[in-house]
């Protein structure tokens, strides 16, 4: 435990073993990509918006390039940054930090997972340069033309493997290979090296939400690579899996895309919750509302997770019984989630509010998330979702689960645990401008989809000139409004970076504990040591004891104050 | 997994170490990938009625891959025994025979196999002859490269032991490694029913 020395630069930035670093590592490379999946996002809107626009760089769209790009957005923004940011990077930072422990299980695996996952950004990158572009399947891939774009059957393994559909499925295969190790350094980390003392219920919310979305991870993935590999072989070896003609099936692919799809819903959105769950109390200084039964329900939540995914494959032509199923146990896992929105509402009832930049990420999350999770509800109804299939009312909907899950969970947790990160503080006043900024492009972004979705308008047209009744006057004001809203999504996130400069040049020292929190990771240094902690501390009581009668003298009472 | 030594756990005692407890979710994992291979084999067989495998493709050997079936179960039991022998704590020879037996026993069983695909190869099924071939290939490759993993594992961890003198170390390598073995063998009669038996009585 105390043996740790000091390190030279590569092995202490680079090759790093050490949680901290490779959640830095991770969240970076997940920016990265962030800023990536949001150009592209402008690019394909503004075609929408102003058809046959010239966009720099990338000319004028074709259809071919449209799809390219929605493809990759797709992608990009789930596996290369939600995952990363909110489960590698969080994951890393926080799990062995709050249960006290000096490093992951595994130090060297989880350098590896960071170095595969690296593996896997290029080999994304580099399917976008192979012979005939990317891929342009949308992301989920559905055979058959996932099975058959720029494949030539008479060509040899090689030619049919460089090309982007090939490339693709092995940059998410191999992603996958790297959140695995990661996900079993997560699980084996917070079961056997928690502090002394620390029971089950005595772990922080958050933790427990990014094992169970770790676990939901796990079981969920093994599908979708079976469902890969049989993919990559129809490329490859010119096998007949999907292909009707010779007695394959294109329908199952989307059973096994799926079944690991939609759990992958939880994996983001659990950690976020959680994040929610860990920052409001300490903003409102009060207990968390029913913390066992968040915790219950969240596991509820992560088993129902595995029995609703044919919900996206109700116009695919399965059996209405099998529709009425999916239905049901869809609806059903609105229920944990709704008993935790509403749990972290009354956390706030009678409580003094702090609104620090960190709370109102939190609070952003829990109401934007509110308008994703209602409407979750409706497409979840299959007589309902048959109208609205493939519409902009299902892309409003995602995205207002996602954007609040990945960008205000995410940001929530960045800006709480960055003065433990790094021990500076971040601007509050550009803080809160980032996240207004952030509010008002979201919503105008995604708000408005949701009329042009009801309406009829279909999400895989990249112009709609030759649709009259879907060139009115009011749709195509909706467009532009949403382009616009996506482009002040992007550029709010320039004040994030201008805030991380200012606080790098001359960010004011944060102490040990700023917001005066509970959890355990506030007892070590700000920034931590290699190592963490300069004592292994031991744990006396929950982690959500705030403004307790029986503690004299402060509103807070440390997880690992006797 | 356990080219990584255990951690020390700081403070506090553990009811597996975390080497034993990342094999289980790792092959935990691994049985879903299995399941989800599986399933869309029954599925599409069931598609296919009457004709599965179809008529011009020749018969899987079900007699000489339950003889091979045999020689992996048989392994199984080698493993099991160097696990009994290590946890005894008995003179480091033995633990090292069982093991090479395993060793052997595994290899045997990815030779065999790989004798076989040649057979069926030649006589006409490949893996684009029937979906029924491109799943049998994809089914039984995927265990094989497993057990063809194992058997290097194996390797890995004898050499790893001759090297080591701490015995927690030891009795560490070969509880992980056993964990592996045995998803190894215990799968393999669940694939031979399902793959070879079950289709050919149509």
């Amino acid at each position: 435990m105390s043996e740790h020395h000091e390190q030279s630069f590569l092995s202490k930035y680079v090759f790093s073993t050490d949680h901290k670093y490779i959640a830095r590592q991770y969240f970076l490379t997940g920016v990265v990509f962030a800023f990536i999946g949001g150009l592209f996002a402008i690019a394909f809107r503004s075609q929408l918006a102003w058809p046959g626009t010239n966009i720099p760089i990338i000319g004028v769209l074709d259809g071919m390039k449209y799809n390219m790009l929605v493809t990759n957005h797709g992608l990009i923004m789930i596996f290369w940054v939600a995952m990363p940011i909110l489960l590698a990077a969080l994951g890393n930072f926080v799990i062995p930090l709050m249960i006290g422990a000096d490093d992951m299980a595994f130090p060297l695996l989880n350098m590896l997972s960071y170095w595969i996952f690296l593996v896997s950004g290029v080999l994304l990158v580099a399917s976008w340069l192979m012979p005939g572009g990317g891929a342009a399947t949308a992301w989920t891939m559905y055979p058959p033309l996932s099975a058959t774009q720029n494949v030539d059957p008479d060509a040899g393994l090689i030619v049919n493997l460089l090309t982007g559909g090939s490339i693709l499925i092995l940059a998410v295969a191999v992603e996958f290979a790297s959140m695995l190790l990661g996900g079993i350094n997560f699980v084996v980390t917070t079961i056997n090296m928690r502090a002394k003392g620390m029971k089950l219920m005595d772990v922080p919310v958050v933790v427990w939400m990014l094992i169970l979305a770790t676990v939901d991870f796990m079981f969920s993935v093994g599908p979708l690579i079976a469902g890969a590999v049989m993919l990559l072989f129809d490329r490859i070896f010119n096998t007949g899996f999907y292909d009707p003609a010779r007695g394959g099936d294109p329908i199952l692919f989307q059973h096994l895309f799926w079944f690991f799809g939609h759990p992958e819903v939880y994996v983001i959105l659990l950690p976020a919750i959680g994040v929610a769950s860990e920052i409001i109390p300490v903003f409102s200084r009060k207990p968390l509302f029913a913390a066992r039964w968040q915790i219950i329900m969240a596991v509820s939540s992560a088993f129902i997770a595995f029995i609703v995914w044919a919900h996206h494959q109700f116009v695919a032509g399965i059996d209405p019984r099998m529709a009425e199923f999916f239905s049901v146990a869809t609806i059903i896992i609105s229920i944990p989630f709704t008993f935790i929105m509403f749990a972290n509402i009354a956390t706030l009832f009678n409580s003094q509010i702090e609104l620090k930049t960190p709370m109102l990420w939190a609070l952003g999350f829990v109401f934007m998330f509110l308008i994703g999770g209602v409407t979750g509800i409706y497409c979840g109804s299959a007589g309902f979702d048959m109208y609205i299939h493939d519409s902009y009312f299902v892309v409003a909907h995602f995205h207002y689960t996602l954007i609040p899950a990945t960008f205000f969970g995410g940001f929530a947790a960045f800006y709480f645990w960055f003065p433990k990160s790094t021990g500076k503080m971040l601007g509050e006043g550009l803080g809160k401008l980032h996240f207004w900024f952030t509010v008002i492009g979201i919503n105008m972004f995604s708000f408005p989809l949701f009329f042009s979705g009801l309406y009829g308008e279909h999400r895989r047209i990249f112009n709609y000139a030759a649709y009259q009744p879907m060139m009115a006057d009011w749709i195509i004001n909706i467009r532009h409004i949403s382009t616009i809203g996506a482009m002040i999504l992007g550029a709010a996130q320039l004040i994030f970076v201008l805030n991380l400069i200012i606080s790098a040049m001359s960010g004011e020292k944060a102490g040990k504990n700023p917001w005066k929190s509970n959890t355990l990771e506030w007892a070590a240094e700000s920034p931590p040591p290699h190592g963490n902690f300069a004592t292994p501390p031991a744990c006396y009581r929950g982690p959500y004891e705030y403004s307790n009668p029986k503690k004299s003298g402060s509103d807070f009472w440390p997880q690992s104050e006797q | 997994m356990t080219s990584i030594t255990d951690k020390k756990t700081a403070n506090r005692s553990t009811v597996l170490t975390n080497g034993t407890l990342g094999m289980i979710l790792f092959v935990a994992t691994e049985v879903m990938f299995f399941s989800g291979l599986i399933s869309s084999f029954i599925i599409n067989g069931s598609d296919n009625v009457g004709a599965w495998p179809p008529k011009w493709q020749p018969r899987l050997p079900v007699v000489n891959t339950a003889l091979n079936t045999l020689l992996l179960l048989a392994s199984g039991v080698t493993m099991y025994l160097a696990v009994r022998n290590i946890n005894k704590d008995k003179e480091q020879g033995k633990i090292s025979r069982n093991l090479i037996l395993t060793m052997i026993l595994g290899g045997s069983f990815v030779a065999i196999q790989g004798v076989e695909w040649i057979n069926l190869l030649q006589a006409g099924m490949t893996s684009t002859s029937s979906v029924f071939g491109a799943f049998f290939y994809t089914i039984i490759g995927a265990h094989g490269f497993h057990a063809l993993m194992g058997v290097l594992y194996l390797v890995y961890v004898s050499t790893k032991i001759i090297k080591t003198t701490e015995y927690k170390v030891k009795k560490n390598l070969i509880h992980v490694l056993s964990i592996y073995w045995y998803f190894v063998v215990l799968l393999w009669p669940v694939l031979y029913v399902l793959v070879y038996i079950l289709p050919s009585k149509n």
